[in-house]
């Protein structure tokens, strides 16, 4: 399902005969037709078109400010679960202190503060999703640092990089890979939800999130496809983002279900 | 007991001191500094010296900051921006609208969620488990604005029986209608991802206090199965449960406050987007200093609470 959703996404002016910045006035607001699969919004243009190609920023966006949120959290995780000691201390409350402000508030005012556009919302939502991942390397160093494996590659006179990265980090790859993957749903999640606020990804260009907040006038006036379509998608692809982190889950822990 | 809720207490300061930090920090990240905003075409270069002056921009950073902490603290949270009344006065009319959609969704929430974890906790595997499970994914991956909207479709435009936004007549007066504009929003924010991460906590501690031997010795004295459930698992099944509530206060921030832009309820959520759309530095500032503050508040009452319903936990 994944797998279709990001081909369709890649192969987007193949499958649609539309651009999706092409507008036709006469014929606004159109209900799905054989034409126009899924209708056509405000300005006449498709909208199969413009989730297609929305699908591509809305992608982007969650995948890369995920692994900024990977690399950021990986990196105070390891020193501070490594090291300890006030390094440790330091980097907790740190982490605290982020965790205390709401996700969402806390990249609207970034967002207030720098203007919106597509790399920025990418490196404020990477910037600000990090604490996840890095409580979780954390404990996974904890756990890891003082075990046979840690301490006989410490006695051959591997250095802290070497340890880190040769010994520790990989055995704390299962969980991980588990925390980016629902991450990714989470981070879609987040620039849809801005961007429906309006203050995410600015029109024309297309994303999953403003194109429901231009559809969301037209409720009233009966445009149903124009609201139901975009969030179905959102929906769907954080569903199907979500099943996948579970999946995992279950096969590098067996004993955690649900 | 006294000395564990003043140390508690005290541990909050070095918490709080950060979060202002990162406030303050956010504040000044604005390319160009807090003026830019203010900044008017027309304005002369003297002029811009002396706003700069005023504000005392012109200073370091530490003197700036602990100038304007000891401002915050003395409650002196300046003018917004956009139409120079008091932040505080702005926040405070709002907040008890945002308490209300929270408090709401909470109680809704919990009402759904431990029924449903209890159940499917101990049929495990039922229909009834099933379909927790299938809320619960659902509601993790459902996009509150969406789900939202689509309830507006339904009830308020094509069946006409909640209103679709705004949050009915002020004052006192008339508390059933009130209560009739809040139907829809707590019910987006409430049985959402709230009632998700609710269902699968209660679901999984419940479990985990099943496998346990005193409910087994409880089966084997010959109680029933209802006394054994709710008279020894359930309380001790809660517990855990407890400290996700003070965790679940910035995403259920954050959800209120998409809800009441979907909704336009006139809370701190709208405010924030209002603020952040109009560049209102100081009211956003001020919002995100009283989000974080909520939050490290229930957290601190989290903790106590704990420590009062379960005698076994000593912090000494």
């Amino acid at each position: 399902m994944l797998v279709i959703l990001l081909l369709i996404t890649l192969l987007a002016p193949h499958l649609t005969a539309y651009a999706p910045r092409e507008q036709n006035l006469r014929n606004r607001l159109s209900p799905p037709t054989a034409e126009h699969p899924l209708g056509t919004d405000m300005y006449g243009r498709d909208l199969l078109s413009r989730l297609l190609y929305g699908g591509r920023i809305s992608l982007a966006v969650g995948l890369l400010s995920m692994i900024i949120a990977v690399v950021v959290g990986t990196l105070v995780g390891a020193l501070s679960g490594y090291y300890g000691g006030w390094m440790d201390h330091v980097l907790v409350r740190f982490t605290e202190v982020v965790m205390a402000f709401p996700l969402i508030l806390l990249a609207l005012t970034a967002l207030a503060l720098v203007g919106s556009s597509v790399i920025y919302l990418i490196l404020i939502i990477g910037l600000t999703a990090w604490p996840v991942t890095a409580r979780l390397v954390r404990g996974e160093f904890l756990r890891l640092r003082n075990q046979d494996f840690v301490q006989a590659a410490r006695a051959v006179g591997g250095g802290d990089g070497q340890i880190i990265f040769r010994h520790l980090l990989p055995n704390a790859l299962g969980p991980m890979v588990v925390t980016a993957t629902l991450g990714v749903a989470g981070a879609v999640l987040l620039e849809a939800a801005l961007s429906y606020l309006g203050i995410g990804v600015q029109p024309p260009t297309p994303s999953w999130g403003n194109i429901l907040y231009e559809g969301q006038r037209y409720l009233r006036a009966g445009a149903w496809w124009y609201t139901v379509f975009p969030g179905m998608t959102i929906f769907l692809t954080v569903l199907s983002i979500n099943l996948v982190g579970d999946a995992l889950r279950d096969s590098f822990d067996p004993r955690q279900r649900l | 007991m006294t000395s564990y809720v003043v140390r508690r207490l005290l541990s909050v300061l070095p918490l709080m001191l950060g979060i202002s930090l990162m406030t303050f920090a956010l504040m000044h990240l604005a390319p160009g500094g807090p003026t830019t905003v203010m900044l008017d075409p027309t304005m002369r270069t003297e002029d811009l010296e002396r706003i700069t002056r005023i504000y005392g921009l012109d200073q370091s950073w530490p003197t700036q900051y602990t100038h304007w902490l000891r401002r915050v603290v003395t409650g002196n949270w300046g003018r917004s921006f956009v139409d120079g009344r008091q932040v505080t006065e702005k926040i405070l009319e709002r907040l008890p609208n945002t308490l209300w959609l929270m408090g709401l969704s909470l109680l809704v929430a919990l009402l759904v969620a431990v029924p449903l974890g209890i159940i499917s906790a101990v049929r495990q595997y039922s229909i009834t488990d099933h379909m927790a499970t299938i809320v619960a994914l659902v509601g993790v991956s459902l996009p509150s604005f969406w789900y939202g909207l689509l309830l507006i479709m339904v009830f308020s435009l094509h069946f006409n029986w909640f209103p679709s936004h705004g949050m009915g007549t002020y004052g006192v007066a008339n508390w059933i209608d009130r209560l009739r504009y809040l139907v829809l929003p707590v019910g987006v924010l409430g049985l959402g991802t709230l009632l998700a991460t609710f269902t699968r906590h209660i679901r999984a501690s419940m479990l985990d206090v099943i496998g346990n031997d005193y409910v087994r010795t409880a089966r084997a004295k010959g109680l029933g199965e209802r006394r054994v459930i709710y008279g020894h698992a359930l309380r001790n099944a809660l517990m855990p449960v407890v400290t996700v509530f003070g965790l679940t206060i910035p995403a259920l921030f954050g959800g209120a406050l998409i809800v009441e832009n979907l909704f336009a309820i006139p809370g701190m959520g709208r405010l924030a987007l209002q603020s952040a759309l109009s560049r209102d530095y100081n009211t956003l500032m001020a919002i995100n200093l009283v989000a974080a503050g909520l939050m490290v508040g229930a957290n601190v009452i989290t903790d106590i609470l704990y420590v009062l319903i379960d005698p076994r936990i000593r912090f000494d």
